[in-house]
Formats: structure tokens, sequence, C-alpha cells
């Protein structure tokens, strides 16, 4: 079989299941749990009018939002320095604590988390959600910047240096700008992986502060099986990561990579 | 006072990488430390913790259900290791002979990874459905009895597999093509003058030049599988009676519904070292053969 | 051990004609450098021959075989690529061993070839190595080894020392000059450097743009050029060109001066004098030019000047010790004036009288 051909069907089997998600969002009652399965329907958007009317998907995602958006900010704001403060002294501490960051599982630091947010009344509230998030931005904005940074030529700095430059300005106006795709890369990455972080906010929320992954789990725990609601659902939670990782795609390997390549 | 402008510039570094060091000391050291002590006493919920030795440790030792979990997982791990290496290896050689990547093929590669996992077992609940699904009905096509495939204690196991790799073998493809578009085109060019078919070409210089490749793929895929957790949560929490029961799950089970934290704990440090253990191993093994 | 010939031999890659007609015969056992600048399709003529580009139009005989429609493997010819191109992941002695694995050499004899070769090129030590443990010159050891083991009817050589520092390619060029001589089979040796070209050649190919602009043994290729490209291409520094009127004789610079040179032709011409065929001349004879720059080699001292505006060099003794702006008075040895067609280039026949 011609190379195009296998190529074809792996991509048709590797987009099947998202296409039958999408297209069940659009399925009527009686369509979506039809046997055989209909493969011709006419599309409704019934599904997306009772899960926005029933449910308060749109909070769901504010909180979301919120929730992603800040880690992100916030793994930013401490990932940046850090990894060209790592990159410039060569230190090897922020690579270990990064790869540990990705290779110990949740529970690990969930049990403590949940046992000292729970003193503290924290429970339930962004504050929490937002730093257990920044734990996964962090390590990733560092994973995906260090080696972006390592890979500056040190002349380049030290030209910066000797022009005048300071540490933080040598960061700001030689070395960011160097970096930019990286930190396209990263800023995406860390919020899909936030986006899309299930377990710390499982525990960690409640109804209030609930972002979308652990809405969309209870409503399939409800029993309801409201299959076109829990497609739609399923669907819009998934449209924001596929719109910006493909928006980056030609990178996003390299950066999921990179980091790992190094360690 | 005089300061040199090396140690001026160091200081500004290390202010740099303060709250970075702080955050991660706050949220990453901090918790390890205190999970460690933890796993060496009890801390039933409302009550002060207490020390109780290696009790906890001896508790998972005598668990049949430990046991269990630790087959479970290692299972899990091994056939979606395979599964994703091998298909993405194969998947990778053949978008190294298409020579060209359209944007839409690399959007549809990197589509499974980027969905979130809770959608991903949303979307395998209603494929794989025994009354509905369109798994079944497409099998049937071929002859092949409708079964409830995350409902059976034999099956689950290899379909979550499926379900993991259908998420992650374009990554691990993506990956081992940049390791082939990396490989020098002259040394398969000395290969032709050397006179090897190309079978062997295949199974004497490119498999064996990926083979760092595909150890960091590996790597990559290790960290995720041990500690898998998120679809088997959405699909099976489990079950059916504990034959997709990971680590992990099992963990969660003990920690945040028994609430048995200084167990929990135990359990979560074995999973850690397992992790660690088998990603250095993994490591060493790349710099082996790192040629 | 074979000939190889190419006949109205024809390169396109896709719209890009890069050998647009050659006609070339190599002797059995002779060692035969390709010369060119960069991109003149030296590489693209070489791999023709391996096999791993194929023929656009034309004809290729290794031996009395045509070897056309043949796989790199079944020609029977051995490569040394620029890069080297060891398997990283084999030892020294499997990458020697690797091509005579593929043909099912007994092992037996396998292991006595590459210790062989492994004598003849110093690198017995080496053999269970990893070329990532080996140094540049150690690996471009192991390349040859690898062709030699397989002692193949044709060598090809593909700049297997651009990738060395100076002091190692002076000395691995004779030393790939005395195999060949030792081991007496075709040698095909691509290069851009003219001095490696005049050192190793039995004969040389001088190429640009595809074609074939002289072919001879070095002597002839540096003494008799058949064109100003080949003049200008061999020999360093390059060859003076002047654009002269022939009168008598004598050749009448643009500026009025003229220069004794001994030609029978008259007309439009193009002077061409290697620098090294200047000479001091005597008093009052010869061509007085003032010096703009000095170059001294040790050996001998590089004097530029101008000629008009067009820069010259001339190569003089050390010890004529010629100050900036000093007039030297230089005339042309004694039959080494060149002369050639300004317009087409070629070399202009019987200019010069001996
Ligand atoms: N695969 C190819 N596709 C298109 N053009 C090529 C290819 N290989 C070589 N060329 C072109 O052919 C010409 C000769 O190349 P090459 O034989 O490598 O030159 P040389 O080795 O003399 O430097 C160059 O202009 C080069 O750009
Ligand atoms: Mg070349």
């Amino acid at each position: 079989m011609s190379v195009i051909a296998q190529l074809v069907i792996v991509a048709a089997g590797i987009l099947f299941p998202i296409i039958w998600m999408v297209s069940s969002s659009f399925k009527s009652s009686a369509d979506v749990t039809a046997y055989p399965p209909t493969f011709l329907f006419r599309p409704t958007l019934e599904n997306y009018t009772r899960l926005l009317q029933t449910t308060p998907f749109f909070s769901y995602a504010r909180n979301s939002l919120i929730e992603s958006g800040s880690s992100t900010l916030i793994g930013l704001l401490l990932g940046v320095p850090a990894a060209y403060a790592a990159s410039i002294t060569r230190s090897s501490w922020p690579a270990l604590v990064t790869l540990s960051a990705r290779m110990a599982p949740g529970t690990l630091f969930l049990i403590p988390w949940y046992i000292v947010f729970r003193d503290l009344g924290m429970v339930g509230t962004y504050g929490a959600l937002i730093l257990t998030q920044a734990a996964i931005t962090l390590p990733i904005v560092i994973w995906v910047l260090l080696p972006a940074f390592d890979a500056i030529p040190r002349s380049i700095l030290e030209a910066a240096g000797v022009d005048g430059c300071g540490t933080l300005r040598s960061l700001w106006r030689v070395a960011l700008p160097l970096v930019s795709s990286g930190l396209v890369i990263a800023t995406i990455l860390a919020f899909v992986f936030s986006w899309n972080y299930f377990l710390f906010a499982l525990v960690l929320s409640d109804e209030n502060t609930k972002p979308l992954v652990v809405a969309a789990f209870n409503y399939i725990g409800e029993g309801s099986t409201d299959w076109g609601g829990l497609m739609a659902a399923a669907t819009l939670i998934a449209l924001p990561p596929l719109v910006l990782a493909i928006a980056v795609q030609r990178w996003l390997v390299a950066g999921l990579t990179l980091g790992a390549v190094k360690g | 006072m005089h300061i040199s402008a090396s140690s001026r510039q160091r200081g500004a570094l290390a202010v740099l990488a303060m709250p970075a060091v702080l955050f991660t000391a706050m949220m990453v050291v901090f918790p390890i430390l205190y999970t460690i002590w933890l796993s060496f006493r009890t801390a039933p919920l409302g009550h002060a913790t207490q020390f109780v030795g290696f009790a906890n440790y001896a508790q998972l030792a005598d668990s049949p259900q430990f046991w269990n979990s630790i087959k479970v997982s290692l299972t899990l791990y091994v056939i979606s290791l395979a599964m994703q290496l091998t298909g993405g290896t194969y998947l990778a050689l053949l978008l190294f002979q298409a020579k060209r990547m359209p944007a839409i093929l690399r959007s549809i590669l990197i589509s499974p990874f980027m969905v979130p996992p809770v959608v991903v077992g949303m979307m395998f609940l209603i494929i794989l459905d025994p009354s509905l699904g369109a798994a079944n009905w497409v099998l049937s096509l071929f002859g092949i009895a409708p079964s409830a495939w995350l409902a059976s204690p034999e099956w689950v196991i290899p379909t979550v597999a499926l379900i993991d790799t259908w998420q992650w073998m374009p990554f691990v493809a993506l990956i081992v093509l940049g390791g082939l578009q990396s490989l020098p085109p002259s040394v398969y060019e000395a290969a032709k003058i050397d006179g090897a078919p190309p079978r062997l070409v295949f199974w004497r210089i490119t498999l064996p030049l990926l083979l760092p490749t595909l150890a960091t793929a590996a790597i990559l895929r290790t960290v995720d599988l041990l500690r898998f957790f998120d679809i088997i949560y959405v699909t099976t929490q489990g079950g059916p009676l504990n034959a997709s029961d990971t680590l992990n799950i099992y963990g969660f089970h003990i920690g945040f519904e028994l609430f048995q934290f200084g167990y929990a704990s135990a359990l979560a440090m074995t999973l850690t070292a397992m992790v660690f253990g088998v990603v250095l191993a993994l490591n060493r093994l790349r710099r082996a053969i790192d040629w | 051990m074979a000939s190889v010939r190419m006949q109205g031999l024809k390169k396109r890659f896709g719209a890009i004609e890069v050998i647009p007609c050659l006609d070339l015969e190599i002797l059995d056992h002779e060692f035969v450098v390709f010369v060119g600048p960069s991109g003149c399709g030296k590489s693209t003529l070489l791999r023709i021959i391996a096999g791993l580009e194929p023929i656009t139009e034309g004809d290729l005989y290794i031996g009395n075989q045509r070897v056309n429609d043949l796989t790199p493997a079944e020609r029977d010819i051995a490569m040394v690529f620029q890069d080297y191109a060891l398997y990283p992941h084999m030892t020294v002695y499997q990458n020697m061993a690797f091509g005579l694995q593929m043909r099912h050499t007994p092992a037996a004899e396998i292991d006595a070839r590459v210790q062989n070769a492994a004598r003849l090129l110093d690198i017995g030590p080496l053999l269970k190595r990893r070329p990532r443990a080996l140094s540049g010159g150690q690996r471009q050891r192991v390349a040859m080894g690898r062709a030699i083991v397989r002692d193949p009817k044709v060598f090809l050589f593909d700049e297997p020392l651009s990738n060395l520092d100076a002091q190692l390619r002076g000395q691995v060029r004779s030393e790939i000059k005395a195999l060949s001589q030792r081991l007496k089979t075709t040698m095909v040796f691509v290069t851009h450097d003219q001095v490696e070209a005049m050192t190793m050649a039995d004969r040389i190919v001088v190429l640009r743009g595809g074609v074939i602009q002289q072919v001879g043994a070095p002597e002839e290729i540096y003494g008799r050029p058949a064109n100003r490209f080949v003049a200008g291409f061999i020999g360093s520094p390059s060859m003076n060109f002047l654009p002269v009127t022939l009168l008598k004789g004598a050749a009448h610079l643009l500026d009025g001066r003229k220069l004794n040179i001994g030609a029978t032709l008259e007309g439009q011409a193009v002077l061409g004098i290697r620098p090294e065929h200047f000479v001091p001349a005597p008093d009052g004879s010869g061509m007085p030019v003032e010096v703009t720059l000095v170059e001294p080699l040790g050996s001998d001292t590089l004097v530029h000047f101008l000629v008009g505006d067009i820069k010259c060099i001339a190569r003089v003794a050390p010890d004529t010790k010629p100050l900036v702006g000093e007039r030297l008075p230089l005339a042309v040895a004694s039959g080494k004036a060149y002369l050639f067609d300004p317009d087409s280039g070629a070399a202009l026949p019987a200019g010069i009288l001996p």
C-alpha cells in the first residue's frame, strides 16, 4: 500500500474519535442513541442550548479561564527569570526540580496541599487552585525555556554586557527577544496543560470554583447519560486547547521534547 | 566598598531566581518532605498524627490490593509503551517517506495529545458504549462479537492502553520523525554503497541510530504512564473488580475517599520511587546508546 | 580495477542542468582528480559514478560493463565521503566489516582484510572504538579503511580532506598518493583545492559549470592551460590577466607601456602572466611598476602593484626587498607569457616564440 494511503488511514483513525465527539454533539437525542450509529443526521444545536441553559457552563468556563490564566501568568513571572538565571549560571537545580515535578505523581503533592489548605480554610478557593496549577505551569515554562536560553550563544550576552546592559536589561532587551518563539510555546503549553489538568481541581475545587474538566466529569457522574449534552460539553472544553495548539503546531513538539533531551 | 561586576551579576541572577526558588520550596519541596513524614504516621481525620514507623509500608506489602495495583500499573505501562513506540515508529517512517508534512496533517497529529484527558475519556465512553457505541458496530462489520470493552476485566487494560495510544502515539511519531530527520543522509548512502538491502538498512542502521530518540520518547511516556490517572478515573474508576486499579487510582481512593493520609503517603512514595527508578534506568540506557 | 567511461553524460535536477554533456575516459589504475570551483558539478559527477544519482541521459561504463541501471552495491565501487559517513553505532571494526558482511564474505576473510587495512592505515589500536571516540584524522582513516577492505574496482573520494586541519591535510594527501601507488586501483578524487589536484593526480579534469575545461597531467594543466579559466584556476596566487594589443612581438598595455614577450600574433589579446614568472628586469628594460603592497612569505615575497586599474601580483625572491611606493622594473621570464582570445578566453596557439 502506498505511503499516502497508509497515512490517510492512520490520520482517519486519529481523527475519528474527535469527529465522533463533535458530530454526536450535534445529534438529536434519538440520533445519538441510535444503534447502528447514524452517520448522516440532521444537525441540531439543542444539546448546546440545553447545556448552556441547564448548567452554569459559563461560570465553569470563567473558573477555568481564571485558574489557567493566572497560573500561567505566575508560571511565566517566576519561570522566565529563573530559567534565565539557571542558563547563565549553568546551575542544574531548576532542571532537576522541573524534572521531579514532572515525574512525581500528583498525589505526592496533593495530600500535603489538601491538609494545609484545609487547615488554612482555603479548600475551594481560587487561591488554592491557582497556586497548585502554578506547580504545573512553572515546570513547563522552565522546561521549554531553559534549552531556549541555553541555545543563545554566550558571546551575544557578553556583547550586551560590554554594551552596558545589566543582567535584567540583558534578559529583557536581548535574551527574551531571542527566545520569543519559545516564550509563546511556553505560554501556550502552560495554559493548555493547566486547562487540561484534572486531579488537583478534582480535590481542591468546590461548586463555585470548579473548572470545566471537573464539571464535565461530574456531569458524567450524574448518570444522566445525556450523551448529546456530554459531547457538547466535551467539544467546548476541548476547543481552546486545540485552537491554541494548532496555532503553534510547528514548534509544539520541539517544545515538549527539548527539555527531556537535556535531562 | 567595591563590588566586582561578576559578583554583582551573580547577585542579580540570584534575585531573578529567588521567586521561583521560594515557590518551589513551598509548593514542591515542602510537600514532598511532608509526604515522607506523613508516610511514617497515621493521620486519622480530625485527630493529631501519630508516629507508626514503617507500619504503613508494611501494610502496603501485605495488601493484595496494592500488589494488584502494581501489576495493573506495570501491565498498562508495558502494553501502552510497546504500542506507542512501535506504532509511533511506524507512523514516523510513513511521515518521513512522505517527505512533506502539510499543516492539516500536523494539526491532526497534535490534536489528540492536546485534548484534555477527561474529554478523551468522555469521547471513548460513547464510542465504546456497549449498547450504542460505534466501536462495536465497526467491529461487527469484521465479524467480531460486541463486548463491553471497559467493563470486562480481561479487556479493560488493553482497551485503556489503546485509548492512551490513540492520544500519545502521534506524539511519539513526531519525536521519532525529528530523530529520523536528523540522521545524516550520507550514512545511508554509505550503506547503499556497502550493499545493504533496505530491510537490513532499517534493522542495522536506522533503528540503532534511532534508539536514543526512542529512549527519550520512552522516558517522556513512562512518566505519564506509570502514574496513569485521568482517563481511568473518568471511564472505569479502577473497575471492573479493580482490574484497572492503577497505583495512582488506588492511592487517590485511599487518600481522598478514605482519607487515610499516612497510608496514602506511603503509597505515593512507593509510586514516586518506581517512576524515578524506571526513568533513571531508561536514562542510563539512553546515555549508553547515545552514539 | 577497471576503467570508467562516460559517454554523452547529461544530468538535470528538475529544470536545472548541472552537466550539459560530458565525455570522459578514466583509465585503469589511474588517479584522476576532478577539480573546479564550488558548485561546478564535481560531486554530482562522482555520485553518478557511484550510482547515488541517476543519469539523465548518456552512458556510464565501469570496465566493459554499462552500469547505468546498476545499484551502487552492484557497481563494486567504494566511496570516501566528505563527512566520512561512518556508522556511529558501530565500532571501527564493524564499520569496516559491514560492507563485506553485506556481500556475505566469510568471517575469517573479513577479519583478515580488516586487520590488513588497519595495519596499512595504522589504526589497529582503534578497532574497538566507536567513531565518536575518534579524532577527525582518525575518522578519515577509518573511512578510507572501509573503502580499502572492499578491494573495489574504483575508489571514489569526495573532498575527503576538507574537514582536516591544514597540517593533517598535507600529511594525509601524501598518504593517499602513496596508497594509490600501492593499491593500483582506479581512483577518482574530487576537490576544489588545486594544490590537492596538482600533487596527487595522474590526470586532472578541470570542470566549470558541468563542462570539462581541460584534461591532462598536472604539468600540462599548469604549463599549457587550455583557456583563461584553467589558467586562472590552477596556480596560486592566480595568473595575472592584462588586456593588450600585440604589435611587432611586443604587448602594448592599455596605459601605453609595453612588454617584450616575443609574440608572433598581432591584434587584441589578453596577456596572462603567472606571478612566479615575473623577473626583475635589468636597468632600463622591462616595465617599471609602483609597489602597493609587500607580503613576505619567507620562501619568497609577493609584490602587489597596479597596471592601469588591474591588480597584479609578482612573486619575487625574498632578497628583493621592495618598499611600498618604490618603482620596481619587471620583465616576463622568457617563454612564460600566455595569450588568450579576449572574447572566448581560449589559449591562442603558437602565441609565443620559444
Ligand atoms: N539534489 C539536488 N537538487 C538540485 N540541485 C542540485 C542537487 N545537488 C546538486 N545540485 C546543484 O548542482 C550543482 C552542482 O553541485 P555539486 O555537484 O554538489 O557541486 P560541487 O561538488 O562541484 O561543489 C550546484 O549548482 C548544486 O546547487
Ligand atoms: Mg561537492
